[in-house]
């Protein structure tokens, strides 16, 4: 488990509650509670009365010690857990304890002094049907029991749970040696100042407790139930150990998400009625350490806690299932965003993609990722730092101080955004360079180190060709994928170069009320954060504050490339990342601006302000126009910026697509260029099929590792009409 | 020295201190004579020594006077000199694995010499004495091939008379083929593990494993080699260590099968280095040059433990205060809830109706840690061979499964493993498991040379896993008119020390509770845990007689308090067309009232013979059980074969259709025959190559009544390619050399998936609605008992059996499966056991019937109505035959003498103690309701309000979305 020894060990997931630890018996406060929150007060009178052995006895002693250590303590009262024990017992369907048919026993236990902790040792050993005899020196049972409670109380207690059991009481046997009694161990509880009877000196199988040692009831029960514990494994192993105490909590106090709720009072003065008792559990805030279930969108979806996530990757990672195949996490672990948010809510800041990242390259290694799951965006990277690259001084320099690097996105959502910012560089700073690529994000992401090293290494070249310049990033993923890759690059941010130079924006809006998603990768970016937030005041707009921002900024479902991976967990991203508020949103990415948009979301990309781009309804382009616009991108700023002629390869026949069918494609991730190249195929080949009645013909060819379908008509003079296409994940053995 | 074998003096050279007969001539080379128990409990190794049987195992040879005679099965007859008692053997089903069928024929030998015309009785007598045991038939085929025999060598019947002859209109389907591999079994020339390993390269190492067998459940302190490596011999002493150190993870693959499952990493090890989980597990091991030196080595190591509390049963792991066995997950792993009708709107009004009802029955009741007891043992070699692969020979229920399981542990990657199946003396489950596959191979692997490991039977029976005891509440009410309204039940199963599909098996008791009757209402739970015992495995029928200890019981105590007789009370509730069954889908047949027709003239007669012959001393009764089980693994099943036309014009039929006795290569053969029918082939025309990873597809696991379903769904794809391939214009197909000119492949491969069947799911984790087969099997047993009142010791004296495994692909391998399973149920529900270590450590101590236990008087009725969805009509024709047998014995001891017996098995001491208190004039009180770790209704509750997302038809999607896009 070496891979995830630091996740588990750190994560407090597992720590106890304050009041359990508190409890005398350990009661399992939050299972209890959990039950009550139900409304299932019998289960919850089960889990009670097994932690104290004597129910009735104990709601009417207990000293609440758990109240001294709520979380709801100065935010309302603490919560009345012995009125809510009682509740339990009151409201139980049937309040007889569980019957234990199980195989007797042929140990003999015997037990000095019948006093409730005595009593306590052993009802839990005749639950499991060991033969218990009790030696009392007085003629009743229930010790100190009667300076504290009226008779009829605990004696019927202690009648009912002992309704199934059976044991030996021995009255006025007074025991002063245990040398000539023949049991397998013995459980000394002869009350204060009795008779250790040896047991003090380590005498083996020889237990003591209760009163006798200094305990107050309710540890002198609790004592008793542990000791029968104790007293099994002794008779099972031969060895003999004390009961454990409570160790204590790593729970911290700084992780709860306390809302103050003042206590409920039972209205008859001393007992809870069922919607009382309800009410008095739902304040309880079951304290556990959860904010990596509240806040990460991964782990809130799968309701899984980074323990388990450690345990499922492990398996996946040395194949551990039947089939050998290891795919319980392989979708897991492609599917995170990689926004570095578990990490930020963790009071142990366990960073849990981080985790994911390393396991993914293992698989990667491996060869046992799936390659469709990250195959199209390589190829699109491939095809940002190929056809559509470009890396180039301004005419006339021969180094630069600066370069625009405005990443492989922002171009794909509209040219115009780096051609407008471009241009505002360079006449500020007029040896500016530009520089359009990848920053290699989805190969970091793919976890695929060889393809990552390559796109690093040109970005390196590039870099040096330019005159080792600072970079100026529009996306704040580049410059994260910088700091961490290529640290030696100095940079900033496109805004914080605009704000500085005292950009006014383009366009005006009265007060209109939006708010400013923070793409996730800006998380620590708090200077990015005050830019964007005056630029956008200084449009005009009215903020207000989304849950999620700043340091909490949640990934709008890009990061990861996690959409082909898991559609459903991405869409629900989407709905999470746009229903924040209703207000139309401001987001300085490119993909934030595009996925908000196409969801339906009001989404404005800083630059449509400071240039009077695009408006809030912009539609946004498909993974086909994505493409060409990077590629007419290039072609543009050669033609505008450095004054040559660029001509972009003309296809030979005009493609006829219908909206319907672009759709379709967009969202199977089927790129036009790819159907361009299949059909030349088919048509250069004359490998394809002619489906008279239909007048169309269909062909295939394999791409990567993709196999795309087209059908299509042939239409005279003007060019081809697209009538379907399809890629299959899939080879064809031509035969 | 010099003995005189089989007719030819011949000199020897023996250790007399030690080496028995057995031992002796084995190593000349005639390992026809077979070691199973090696206590002389189980009759495998039977030779004649002058005249009379003897156990070789047992006899020392310092015992044996020179110049003795002794014949061995190679001395009774050869392949091409076969004895009549050889050929009625293959010729009438009674060689399945074959492994004790040397022993028996000689001792037929031996009794036909005595008395060449003896009657069915005596047959039986001379067995019992002689103390044989076949584990695989019902031994009736075995008394058929010594009649039949017996017959020829009075001369009444000639060889051909008792032999099969191929038929000549090309009709082989449903006949009773001899099966490949019979003739070297009848011969005494297969090879099983250990005659592998005595016929192994002269530098082979031997391996003999350190299994402590001190506890069920203790830290280990310190292991102590330093003695053990310095004893003559020893090449090196295995642990934990090595196997890190060869880059290993020393953990075992374990799956994980269900979304409710606590149990996320896996827990077992190879080899134990820090605690000790079981009594069977094993801590290092010792190589050798011999296995003498390895077994005197291993005596040496020193383990020193502190002992940790023990919990043997679920009753002790589910309680509240129980410790976690495993650390990582509670003892109560996984559950799976059923509901029904009015369960599915809230689960407590199930009990309501019930509590309301005209009549209702309830009952708790416990099944026990049934052991598989195959005659032969364990025994595995490994090498690395001419590829580098590690070759790995062995008994496998699945050779491609095994390889999943070895997983990681050892270090070395899949595709560089490969599993071969020797000969196989059964296994009837066991093998699924691949803990011996991985000793082996781990010390091949640290020593880098071939070894040879072989387990004594008694730490085979420790190691490996056993069906999952089970304790069950139930209760089931019915209308005035006797119709079933409503059942509740609970179930608690006993995984023991590891996990190895627990979270799948608790799915069958939600299945097969009641099956096949119709109950409009449910509220059921299954669960399992956790405990130091013996591992839970595969057993034929997989999780089902556990349910039907409970449904089958309770249905006899409801008929009892309606008033109305058991068969009509039965007959009053099955299923009838498009009633569902407790997963509220329709069953995939309704074959019901068709199989209770057909046993009602058995079953009056069968009271009328009872009532006759009923006495004071002798009481007499008779029981009814319904059964069933799936066929398949579910949704996502798939089998692969190859079929290749060969340069002779024969073909080769490539699978891994594991032959462990049940039939693997007669099975093949007759779907092969069947799906190249058009070719007009003989048997003699296809040859068989089969599990070998090397060569052979896979085709999956012979288990889950799946082979025949699916290997035959896949056959008949590669015969379809092959003969469209093999087709000319004419129709008349290609040779081989027609093929190659017209430069035609002449391999082809056929893969058959489950998927193509409509509606199949698994059942959903929260409410137990789905189905999860593509067909059943079905099973209405009969039995008929007696209870001796003096000792109280049951026998079953008839036994009838109607099925439905739709049409028979072999009439002898199919009966095989039926006598085999009957057999196993009457030993479950009267004496088969593995609770007691110290007690229980061979087949004989464990329980196994011998021939007397079981009846010659099995009738068994095939339907055989045609499958929609099988291979040729045919479904599965195995588990079902096992499912729910035991309980027809268990109703009839009732019915004979008033004592139900709650808690198999029904042994006499608990029978005659029943009769005891029911002489006194008192009344049996039953088991109280067993507690299984919460409130039934209360952990439903929890579940409905607590739902997982469901995980779809693959078993490995705990992320758990069904409509998540499947990538492959």
């Amino acid at each position: 488990m070496e891979l995830a020894n630091g996740l588990v060990a750190e994560c407090l997931q597992n720590e106890p509650a304050f009041c359990s630890v508190e409890c005398p018996f350990n009661l399992d406060v939050r299972d209890f509670i959990g039950k009550v929150q139900q409304g299932r007060l019998s289960v919850a009178y089960k889990t009670f009365q097994y932690a104290v052995g004597f129910p009735g006895i104990v709601t009417a002693l207990c000293g609440e010690p758990c109240k001294q250590v709520c979380a709801m303590k100065d935010s309302g009262g603490a919560i009345s857990m012995q009125l809510l024990e009682k509740a339990s017992v009151d409201f139980a369907r049937n309040k007889d304890p569980e019957q234990y048919n199980m195989p007797p026993k042929d140990k003999k236990i015997a037990i000095i002094g019948a006093g409730i902790s005595g009593l306590a040792c052993a009802l839990r050993l005749t639950t499991k049907k060991y033969n218990v005899t009790v030696f009392e020196k007085s003629d009743c049972i229930g010790g100190h029991l009667y300076k504290l409670l009226s008779p009829e109380l605990f004696l019927k207690d202690i009648e009912r749970q002992f309704k199934y059991e059976r044991y030996t009481l021995n009255f006025n046997t007074d025991i002063s040696d245990i040398g000539n009694l023949e049991y397998d161990a013995f459980y000394v509880a002869t009350g204060k100042g009795g008779n250790d009877l040896g047991a003090a000196s380590g005498k083996d199988g020889v237990f003591m407790g209760g009163s006798l040692t200094g305990a107050d009831t309710m540890y002198a029960i609790a004592q008793g139930l542990n000791t029968a514990a104790a007293i099994e494994k002794y008779v099972k192993t031969g060895i003999m150990t004390r009961p454990e105490g409570p160790s204590g909590t790593k729970l911290l106090r700084e992780g709860l998400q306390i809302i103050s709720c003042n206590t409920v009072l039972p209205a008859n003065g001393n007992a809870f009625t069922k919607d009382e008792a309800l009410a008095e559990a739902k304040r309880c805030l079951k304290c556990a350490c959860n904010a990596c279930i509240r806040y990460s969108p991964l782990m809130n979806y799968f309701r899984k806690f980074p323990k388990r996530i450690a345990e499922e990757v492990e398996v996946t990672i040395k194949p551990m299932t039947l089939d050998g195949n290891g795919t319980v996490a392989t979708r897991l672990i492609s599917t995170c965003n990689h926004c570095g948010l578990c990490k930020e809510v963790c009071p142990k800041n366990i960073d849990v993609g981080e985790f994911l990242l390393q396991s993914h390259r293992t698989m990667h290694d491996q060869g046992a990722m799936p390659w469709a799951f990250h195959e199209f965006y390589l190829r699109d990277m491939d095809f940002s730092n190929h056809e559509a690259a470009l890396a180039r001084l301004p005419r006339g320099y021969d180094k630069s101080r600066y370069v625009f690097f405005p990443g492989c996105q922002l171009g794909a959502s509209d040219p115009q955004y780096v051609i407008k910012s471009y241009q505002f560089l360079i006449e500020r700073f007029p040896d500016t360079a530009l520089m359009l690529s990848c920053c290699g994000a989805p190969a970091h992401w793919a976890g695929d180190e060889a393809i990552h090293d390559k796109a690093l290494a040109q970005i390196k070249t590039d870099f040096i060709k330019l005159g080792n310049p600072k970079a100026i990033f529009a996306c704040s993923t580049c410059k994260q994928m910088f700091q961490r890759y290529l640290p030696e690059i100095e940079s900033d941010f496109l805004y914080n170069v605009m704000a500085a130079k005292g950009i006014v924006p383009a366009r005006k809006f009265k007060e209109k009320i939006v708010s400013v998603f923070d793409p996730c990768t800006s998380r620590y970016e708090s200077d990015l954060h005050k830019t964007i937030r005056e630029m956008a005041i200084g449009a005009g707009f009215h903020l207000e504050p989304l849950p999620m921002e700043g340091n909490l900024a949640q990934c709008c479902s890009y990061g990861g490339q996690v959409a082909i991976t898991y559609p459903p967990y991405a869409d629900n991203l989407v709905k999470t990342g746009i229903e924040q508020n209703n207000n139309p949103y401001i987001t300085y990415c490119a993909n934030c601006r595009d996925i908000f948009a196409a969801a339906g979301k009001q989404t404005w990309h800083i630059l449509d302000i400071l240039f009077d781009l695009g408006d809030e309804n912009r539609v946004s382009p498909t993974v086909s126009e994505r493409r060409y616009n990077r590629l007419r991108l290039k072609h543009q700023v050669i033609k505008e910026f450095w004054k040559e002629t660029s001509i972009m390869k003309n296809p030979g026949k005009e493609l006829f697509i219908s909206q319907e069918l672009k759709k379709k494609l967009n969202k199977e991730l089927i790129i036009e260029s790819d159907i361009y190249t299949v059909i030349e195929n088919c048509e250069q080949s004359g490998r394809k099929l002619f489906d008279p009645e239909a007048g169309t013909f269909s062909g295939h060819i394999q791409i990567g590792n993709m196999t795309y379908w087209v059908e299509y008509r042939v239409k005279q003079d003007f060019g081809i009409e697209l009538i379907n296409a399809y890629g299959h994940r899939m080879k064809i053995e031509e035969t | 020295m010099w003995l005189n074998i089989n007719g030819a003096n011949r000199m020897l050279i023996c250790n007399p201190a030690k080496d028995t007969l057995a031992d002796v001539v084995r190593r000349m080379g005639l390992t026809g004579t077979k070691v199973g128990c090696n206590k002389g409990v189980c009759g495998s190794c039977t030779v004649i020594l002058n005249g009379k049987l003897v156990r070789a195992c047992t006899k020392k040879i310092s015992k044996v006077d020179e110049y003795s005679q002794v014949l061995t099965i190679e001395g009774i007859g050869t392949p091409t000199n076969l004895h009549p008692i050889q050929v009625a053997w293959m010729n009438l089903g009674a060689v399945q694995c074959g492994f004790c069928v040397p022993g028996f024929i000689v001792s037929t030998y031996a009794l036909l010499k005595e008395n060449v015309n003896p009657t069915r009785e005596d047959v039986r007598d001379w067995f019992q004495k002689t103390r044989n045991v076949c584990r695989c038939t019902g031994y009736k085929q075995i008394v058929d091939a010594v009649m039949a025999a017996a017959k020829v060598m009075r001369g009444e019947a000639s060889i051909e008379d008792i032999s099969f002859k191929n038929p000549t209109d090309g009709e082989y389907y449903g006949k009773p083929v001899v099966r490949p591999t019979a003739l070297a079994k009848v011969c005494g020339l297969a090879d099983y593990g250990d005659d592998q390993e005595l016929k192994m390269p002269a530098e082979t190492l031997k391996v003999v494993m350190v299994q402590p067998k001190v506890a069920h459940h203790a830290k280990i302190l310190r292991i102590d080699f330093s003695e053990a490596e310095k004893m003559p011999g020893v090449v090196k002493v295995v642990t934990a260590q090595d196997i890190l150190n060869i880059g290993g993870t020393n953990l075992m693959a374990e799956g994980h099968f269900h979304e409710r499952s606590k149990v996320m990493v896996p827990s077992r090890k190879v080899l134990c280095d820090d605690k000790i989980y079981r009594y069977g597990d094993t801590v290092a091991l010792v190589v050798a040059d011999t296995k003498d030196h390895a077994r005197e080595a291993a005596a040496k190591v020193k383990v020193e433990i502190e002992k940790l509390p023990e919990y043997l049963s679920y009753l002790d792991a589910c309680m509240p205060d129980a410790m976690n066995i495993h650390e990582e997950s509670p003892n109560v792993f996984a559950m799976q809830p059923v509901l029904k009708g009015v369960g599915l709107d809230e689960p407590v009004k199930v009990a309501e109706m019930i509590n309301k009802a005209e009549f209702s029955a309830e009952g708790s009741f416990f099944s026990s840690r049934e052991p598989h007891l195959s005659i032969e043992g364990d025994a595995i070699q490994a090498y690395l061979d001419e590829d580098g692969c590690l070759a790995v020979h062995c008994k496998s229920q699945g050779v491609y499964s095994s390889i999943g399981r070895i997983g990681n542990s050892l270090g070395i990657p899949k595709n560089k493993v490969r599993i071969i199946m020797n000969p196989t003396g059964a296994s009837f489950g066991w093998s699924t498991h691949a803990g011996d596959i991985c000793l082996a191979a781990a010390a091949a692997l640290v020593v880098k040379k071939p070894v040879a490991l072989s387990m004594t039977y008694e730490e085979h029976h420790h190691f490996s896993g056993k069906r999952r005891p089970c304790h069950s509440n139930g209760r089931v009410a019915c209308d005035k008119n006797g119709k079933l309204t409503a059942a509740e039940f609970e179930f608690g199963m006993d995984q023991g020390a590891y996990s190895f599909g627990g979270d799948d098996v608790i799915t069958k008791q939600v299945r097969f509770a009641f099956f096949p009757y119709h109950i409009p209402n449910v509220a059921g739970l299954s669960r399992i845990a956790t405990t130091n015992h013996n591992f839970g495995t595969a057993y034929r029928s997989y999780g089902s007689p556990q349910a039907y200890t409970m449904s089958e019981a309770l249905m006899d105590m409801l008929a009892e308090k309606a008033g109305i007789d058991p068969f009509e009370f039965r007959w009053r509730n099955i299923a009838r067309n498009g009633e569902t069954n407790i997963n509220s889908r329709k069953f995939r047949q309704y074959p019901m009232e068709e199989m209770m027709l057909k046993m009602k003239p058995f079953y009056e007669k069968a009271v009328k013979e009872a009532k006759k012959n009923d006495t004071p001393e002798l009481r007499r009764g008779v029981g009814l059980a319904w059964g069933g089980f799936n066929v398949t693994e579910g949704a996502t099943d798939s089998a692969t074969v190859y079929l290749e036309l060969n340069p002779d014009n024969t073909i080769t039929k490539y699978d891994t259709w594991q032959e462990l006795g049940q039939g693997g290569d007669i099975g093949s053969l007759m779907v092969t025959l069947e799906a190249l029918k058009p070719l007009k082939l003989t048997p003699e025309q296809i040859k068989l190559v089969q599990s070998d990873t090397k060569f052979c597809p896979d085709s999956g696991m012979s288990a889950g009544s799946r082979s025949h379903y699916m290997n035959g769904g896949a056959t008949i794809i590669a015969a379809e390619k092959l003969m469209n391939a093999m087709k000319k214009p004419d129709g008349s197909f290609r040779t081989y050399k027609e093929m190659q000119q017209e430069k035609i492949p002449t391999k082809y491969e056929g893969k058959y998936m489950t998927m193509v069947t409509e509606g199949l799911s698994r059942l959903d984790p929260n409410t137990g609605i789905g189905d999860p087969t593509p067909a059943f099997t079905y099973a209405l047993n009969m039995a008929e008992v007696t209870v001796d009142t003096k000792t109280g010791k049951a026998t079953c004296i008839g036994f009838v059996c109607v099925d439905e495994v739709g049409k028979v692909g072999n009439i002898d391998a199919v009966n095989g499966q039926a006598y085999g399973g009957i057999s196993h149920s009457i030993g479950f529900a009267l004496s088969e056991d593995y609770e007691d270590v110290t007690k229980h450590t061979n087949i004989a101590t464990s329980g196994v019937p011998y021939i007397k236990d079981i009846p010659d008087n099995i009738t068994l009725i095939h339907l055989g109505n045609h499958d929609a969805n099988g291979a040729f009509g045919s479904s599965g024709a195995s588990e079902a035959f096992q499912a729910s047998g035991h309980m027809a014995v268990i109703n009839a001891i009732y019915n004979a003498c008033g004592v139900r017996i709650y808690e198999i098995p029904a042994t006499k001491e608990k029978i005659k103690a029943g009769l005891d208190i029911l002489a006194a004039g008192g009344k049996i009180m039953p088991p109280k309701k067993y507690f299984l770790g919460s409130d039934l209704y209360d952990d439903l509750e929890y579940i409905k309000a607590n739902p997982v997302p469901y995980g779809g038809i693959d078993f490995f999607k705990p992320l758990g979305v069904a409509e998540g896009e499947r990538f492959f």
